[in-house]
């Protein structure tokens, strides 16, 4: 039983590298034909994209292009809204994320999601690091404390907070929260990252600081991220779709995507005509 | 290059000068009569309590007894400790009663059910706060007393007295957890948690302040009541047995009411004493609770711990 709970762990923690795949194969999220609508209000429709395993895709597009709705189903963020359906289908690893076998909590530990907003739970920040450890129980009690650490080291945070793991996270300033929230993320080895617009209520230092994780995230960690900052798309982007009018009108390679689009829309939206 | 216009510094004339003087004026009186009614208000709340506690402790330190505390009422004199022991288990026992449903109930309505089957629910426990308090103990004499054949007895008390502070508890309890930020909410369902454990670990932390303000409050209706507990627990000269059934139960707000009325000195002093005994509860039990408030709130972002 032990042997089988370590066998467990050290396969979460993704040391053991995956057997190489057909490049064809490496799709982490795949969206065809998804369509998705609140109490009958459409809000996205009939869309086709596959993000690519190991690399960062950005999404991006004027407010309410759908954008967010778009993200939130990727770890089924959306089911408990009121209203909300979806059709067409959406797969994580080839593997069909909205049929009845899916777990939601399995999908969630799977594909990990930052907010707009750095949340901190209102815990010491030791115990924010490995809420999701402990809830998905991931680990052994004696192992929590190495694990915070490794985490905290690995999002940069560690120096700023090692003498005070069992204090409240809110006098950390808004970057080191967030940084924060993604240790807590990261802690459950999650395969794919999901980030709405992370830096969009940081400062500038904060936000350089934030996408320096993001960047070293790639190519162990799937990242799709929500930008309204059209440059931090270009800087941290392998992959840009754009969202518009609850459409996907255009995706491919990010500079592609800026230097040559092959759509008006696009190129209107890329070089900042409306927004 | 614009220039910022700074106070004192604005480059106003005449007609124009004179208006803006006579509205700064009329803004600054404004402000005056605003702080004048907050500070009555605050005065409306300050002067009351003073009041009564110097009236309550006054009358009850001049006469004041030690054995109070240690001895049984005989008659209308000896001493209250029967009265302390019963108002001590009867909190107690509400609080175990009326807690457990209340705060059940709040969470349900705050959580789990869907909008709009929460309205029966919510409306039957605000028609049950507002039911005076001796219509309910009537009702528990008649039923658990009469004809439950209960007898004057320490149930039918707690059962009167739970229903009576439920509507409360449920109240509070709803509010503070539909207070808490929808941030950890989503922050614990995009980790995968299952709602029953984000709550528990994550989303009712917050809420407690709330909920044990509103468990506080239940508590001190329960030790102030006197109307139901006339019908249902009466009076004991005796300490409070281990029957919950047929044994009448004394409580402290009894000697308030009814010794008062009595010619004998004794009896106008242990019902000056019982006042402060009561008063006295009520303070500790506000200390408890900012104790309970103060460690629950450790790492939440209200208190951030830098004094």
């Amino acid at each position: 039983m032990v042997q089988l709970l370590e066998n467990a762990t050290t396969g979460l923690a993704g040391s053991s590298l995956p057997a190489p795949e057909p490049l064809a194969a490496r799709v982490a999220l795949a969206a065809h034909g998804l369509t998705l609508s609140y109490g009958g209000t459409r809000v996205l429709a009939d869309v086709d994209l596959d993000v690519p395993t190991g690399a960062v895709t950005a999404l991006v597009g004027p407010t309410g292009c759908g954008k967010t709705t778009f993200l939130r189903s990727l770890n089924r963020m959306n089911d408990r809204v009121p209203g909300f359906r979806l059709s067409g289908s959406l797969e994580l690893f080839g593997e069909d994320l909205y049929d009845g076998r899916s777990d939601p909590l399995v999908v969630r530990r799977r594909v990990g999601m930052l907010f707009q907003r750095p949340n901190p739970f209102p815990l010491s920040i030791r115990e924010n690091v490995v809420a999701g450890v402990k809830a998905h129980r991931l680990a052994r009690r004696s192992e929590l404390d190495s694990i915070a650490e490794e985490r905290l080291r690995q999002v940069g945070l560690w120096e700023a907070v090692s003498d005070r793991l069992g204090t409240s996270p809110f006098r950390l300033s808004g970057g080191q929260q967030q940084l924060l929230c993604l240790a807590r993320a990261l802690a459950v080895s999650p395969e794919v990252l999901l980030l709405d617009e992370p830096t969009s209520s940081l400062d500038p230092v904060s936000t350089a600081a934030v996408e320096e994780m993001l960047a070293s995230l790639v190519p162990d960690i799937t990242v799709v991220i929500v930008t309204h900052n059209l440059a931090q798309a270009r800087r941290l982007a392998d992959h840009t779709a754009f969202f518009h009018q609850g459409r996907l009108v255009e995706h491919g390679p990010t500079v592609r995507l800026f230097e040559d689009p092959s759509e008006e829309a696009t190129r209107q939206y890329l070089s900042g005509r409306f927004g | 290059m614009t220039t910022v216009p700074v106070k004192g510094t604005v480059p106003a004339r005449g007609h124009a000068a004179r208006g803006e003087a006579r509205r700064l004026v009329l803004r600054r009186l404004a402000d005056r009569l605003w702080w004048s009614l907050c500070a009555a208000a605050l005065l409306g709340i300050v002067v009351p309590v003073v009041w009564v506690l110097a009236g309550v402790v006054g009358k009850g330190v001049r006469g004041w007894q030690w054995s109070v505390l240690t001895t049984t009422t005989q008659g209308t004199g000896g001493g209250l400790a029967n009265a302390i022991m019963g108002t001590l288990v009867i909190v107690a026992g509400v609080l175990v009663i009326a807690g457990s449903v209340g705060v059940a109930g709040g969470v349900y309505l705050a959580e789990f059910c869907r909008d709009g089957r929460g309205g029966l629910l919510r409306g039957a426990s605000e028609v049950l706060a507002g039911v005076p308090s001796i219509v309910l103990g009537y009702v528990g004499y008649i039923v658990l007393v009469v004809h439950f054949h209960w007898g004057f007895s320490l149930l039918s008390a707690l059962l009167v007295l739970s229903a009576m502070v439920v509507p409360y508890i449920v109240k509070t309890t709803e509010v503070a957890l539909r207070n808490v930020p929808t941030a950890y909410r989503d922050g614990s369902e995009a980790l995968g948690m299952p709602r029953t454990y984000a709550l528990r670990r994550v989303v009712l932390r917050p809420a407690v302040p709330g909920i044990v303000t509103g468990l506080i409050l239940a508590m001190a209706i329960a030790i102030g009541e006197t109307a139901p507990l006339l019908y249902t627990a009466n009076w004991s000269n005796g300490y409070p047995s281990a029957h919950l059934l047929h044994a009448p139960v004394a409580y402290l707000t009894y000697p308030v009411w009814t010794f008062y009325n009595q010619p004998q000195a004794s009896a106008h002093r242990l019902s000056a004493e019982a006042a402060l005994l009561l008063v006295a509860l009520v303070v500790v039990l506000i200390g408890l609770s900012r104790l309970v408030v103060a460690r629950t709130q450790r790492h939440t972002e209200g208190h951030r711990g830098a004094r």
